[in-house]
């Protein structure tokens, strides 16, 4: 009995709700207007997808529907966005396919964020309303946007708009935003009507891909910053092995820089990119890349700290063991803190040369620098963002290369007794007023070349 | 102690470089305390010798014995022994990253395990023997040569060695500077040490060596005392050297 007598007052219960509901809605779905058309036109040039928070247009149309007259509209935009002194509207009214002329302007709440337009005349049945807005800024924000609003019947009932549908905006960055802005510069427009300064240095392109070709940045700066330290003990163990007296040891380590480094780096890639996974071995990319990298840059580390290492006078060793400190005491307390010393100008070079050799990279899809700006100019079929990449790798090596001279000098003015310094000044001054000017330009040419040279023994 | 006590006993050394004889059954018995000077011409196999007693050359005959213990024995921890051998070098060869007090305190602090307070104070010590304490945060480039080398003196006298060998230690020194480094060695002669000194310093050899040896061609030619050396060689060869260099 019970139970039957709760059933029956869910069921009242339910029918209660389901009731409600529909006295809700019901005037609704009746709506005066039917909402039909809101779009917003896109506003990013390369994909034309709508960027928020930058002027577009955006168009609202209905229809007003059977048994209607309206007297008012107002489209509210979605919190967040923005309408400014800038912002315009523009009104038309169709019957079908004609333009019908009606006394009404839209009025631009720049406050509210609303555009409102009065008739003077109530709007009848079928008549097409469409109303676009110049120069809106929808809110920046990745997602669906809707606009909102009331109308006025004849009779003065205020009604909410159905919900329009929804407009996809894209959050933009600041970058897109600065390309929007060049996109109206006019000094920009005369810029790319120049072929050549359009194929390779498009400001908007330069602009837009940098956030891309930046991440590329940061994964080649990693591997090498990673590479290159893996590669100190391996270059350093080996230089050992070379000038051990032991045979074996010796002839392990000359078959492994010799191979290493009379071998392109390119081929090296490839073996152990497609030959590890043939033996069933799969490592990380990234992982795999750094261990090629600081394998390839041992080999040549041996050789920088063999020649360093033999550099030390060998009244070094004799003063360090007649002091009773064992081999390994003086190579690491007494022999290697001076070789460091002397190979930091060649290690800089090698540095170098490793972090530009992360480009070959790309040929096994190891997202880096490279392929990231590959990525862009695959989309756009624009140099530019190569261009954008040469400028990623010259401001890491541009300066190194500076170092790289300035410990040089500095070294062999040591060498040379670490006398008084010879002024370059004074030196340029002897060639007098025209070949000075050679001299300057000759320099940068020269600084280059300590770490061409050495990239000439590794291809 | 007593001064007969035998510090160091070379027997019979021989010694080549491939083909090149260099030393030919060389016998010296030096006394504990005792100063020898080694004298020769370039060639004569002076430094060899010196070099052979703390094994930076590898004798291929003979044997050397350092307080009564055979170092040439093949058995030998050539580490252990080098503790109380010290060295001076005509280079100075002071490393050159580390300042004059870091110097002299790196082999105590790595071979004698010395805390690094202990090895300061030692340091510090030696430094003043050598009249270099307030040199002691300079680093061996902003050093003149005789500082050089007296640091080097004093590098090697941390090590409480128990005998010291001075390689042409004054050679490679201006004029000017070979005094400071010679009344270094004077006053480490005065206050016992056990000295092997090879030089080109006559007056040095006249007026502080126990014992003078002179060598040639990898022999021993005369060994005595200064004035029998000096004053009366025994051999033509040695009256034509001495003559050379007054």
């Amino acid at each position: 009995m019970a139970d039957s007598l709760k059933d029956v007052l869910k069921r009242m219960l339910l029918t209660a709700l389901s009731l409600s509901l529909v006295i809700t809605f019901v005037p609704m779905l009746a709506g005066a207007l039917t909402q039909d058309v809101t779009t917003a036109k896109g506003n990013e040039t390369s994909t034309g997808n709508v960027l928020g928070g930058m002027p577009t247009r955006v168009t609202w149309e209905s229809v007003v529907d059977k048994g209607e007259s309206v007297k008012s509209i107002t489209v509210q935009f979605p919190e967040g966005s923005d309408l400014t002194s800038e912002t315009t509207a523009r009104l038309t009214v169709l019957n079908g396919v004609e333009r019908l002329e009606v006394d009404a302007e839209p009025v631009i709440d720049t406050e509210g964020e609303n555009v409102t337009v009065d008739f003077a005349q109530p709007l009848e049945a079928g008549l097409r309303v469409r109303i676009e807005t110049y120069n809106a800024c929808l809110p920046n924000v990745s997602g669906e946007v809707t606009l909102s609003g009331t109308y006025t019947r004849d009779n003065g009932e205020v009604e909410q708009l159905p919900e329009s549908p929804s407009i996809e905006v894209t959050q933009a960055s600041l970058a897109q935003k600065i390309v929007s802005w060049m996109d109206e510069q006019p000094f920009i427009e005369a810029w790319n009507s120049v072929t050549v300064l359009r194929l390779f240095l498009e400001p908007q392109l330069i602009v837009s891909s940098i956030p891309t070709v930046f991440t590329g940045w940061l994964i080649s700066l990693a591997l090498v910053l990673v590479g290159f330290p893996l590669a100190i003990p391996i270059g350093l163990a080996s230089a050992f092995m070379k000038i051990s007296r032991s045979r074996v040891m010796h002839v392990l380590a000359a078959i492994y820089t010799g191979v290493v480094r009379g071998t392109p780096l390119f081929l090296q890639i490839y073996i152990a990119f497609f030959g590890l996974p043939l033996m069933g071995i799969n490592l990380n990319e990234y992982l795999l890349a750094v261990l090629v990298m600081a394998f390839n840059s041992g080999a040549y580390m041996c050789e920088i700290l063999r020649a360093g290492i033999q550099s030390i006078p060998k009244g070094q060793f004799e003063a360090s063991r007649s002091l009773g400190m064992t081999q390994a005491q003086t190579m690491f307390s007494v022999i290697i803190p001076q070789t460091i010393r002397r190979v930091i100008p060649t290690m800089t070079s090698e540095f170098i040369l490793l972090y530009k050799d992360t480009s070959l990279l790309a040929a096994v899809g190891v997202m880096e620098l490279m392929l990231y700006s590959r990525s862009v100019v695959a989309l756009t079929g624009n140099m530019t963002p190569y261009i954008v990449a040469a400028f990623f790798y010259l401001i890491v090596t541009l300066p190194l290369i500076r170092v790289v001279t300035m410990l040089e000098d500095r070294l062999a003015l040591a060498d040379n007794g670490g006398g008084a310094p010879k002024p370059k000044a004074k030196r340029k001054g002897l060639f007098g007023g025209a070949k000075k000017k050679a001299a300057v330009a000759a320099e940068p040419a020269a600084e280059g070349q300590s770490a061409e040279e050495k990239g000439a023994d590794r291809d | 102690m007593t001064s007969s006590e035998s510090m160091v006993s070379i027997q019979h050394l021989h010694k080549a470089f491939g083909d090149n004889v260099v030393l030919k059954d060389v016998n010296i018995e030096i006394k504990k305390g005792e100063v020898v000077v080694v004298l020769g011409p370039s060639g004569s196999g002076k430094s060899t010798m010196l070099r052979c007693i703390n094994l930076l050359e590898k004798p291929t005959g003979g044997h050397i014995f350092i307080e009564g213990k055979e170092i040439t024995d093949p058995k030998v921890n050539v580490d252990k022994l080098r503790e109380h051998v010290g060295m001076v070098f005509q280079q100075f060869n002071l490393f050159p990253h580390l300042s004059a007090k870091k110097n002299v305190m790196l082999a105590q602090r790595k071979v004698l395990k010395r805390s690094k307070e202990e090895a300061e104070r030692i340091a510090l010590e030696q430094l003043e023997r050598v009249g270099l304490a307030e040199r002691a945060d300079y680093m061996p480039s902003q050093l003149s040569g005789g500082q050089q080398q007296r640091v080097a003196i004093a590098r090697a006298l941390a090590m409480n060695p128990h005998v010291m060998l001075f390689d042409e230690a004054t050679s490679a020194l201006d004029p000017e500077l070979v005094r400071g480094v010679l009344d270094v060695m004077r006053s480490l002669a005065e206050a016992g040490m056990t000295m092997v000194v090879v030089t080109h310093e006559m007056g040095f050899a006249r007026e502080v060596a126990d014992r003078v040896i002179f060598m040639e061609g990898g022999v021993v030619v005369e060994d005595g005392t200064p004035e029998q050396v000096f004053d009366h060689p025994k051999s033509e060869r040695t009256k034509d050297f001495l003559g050379h260099i007054k």
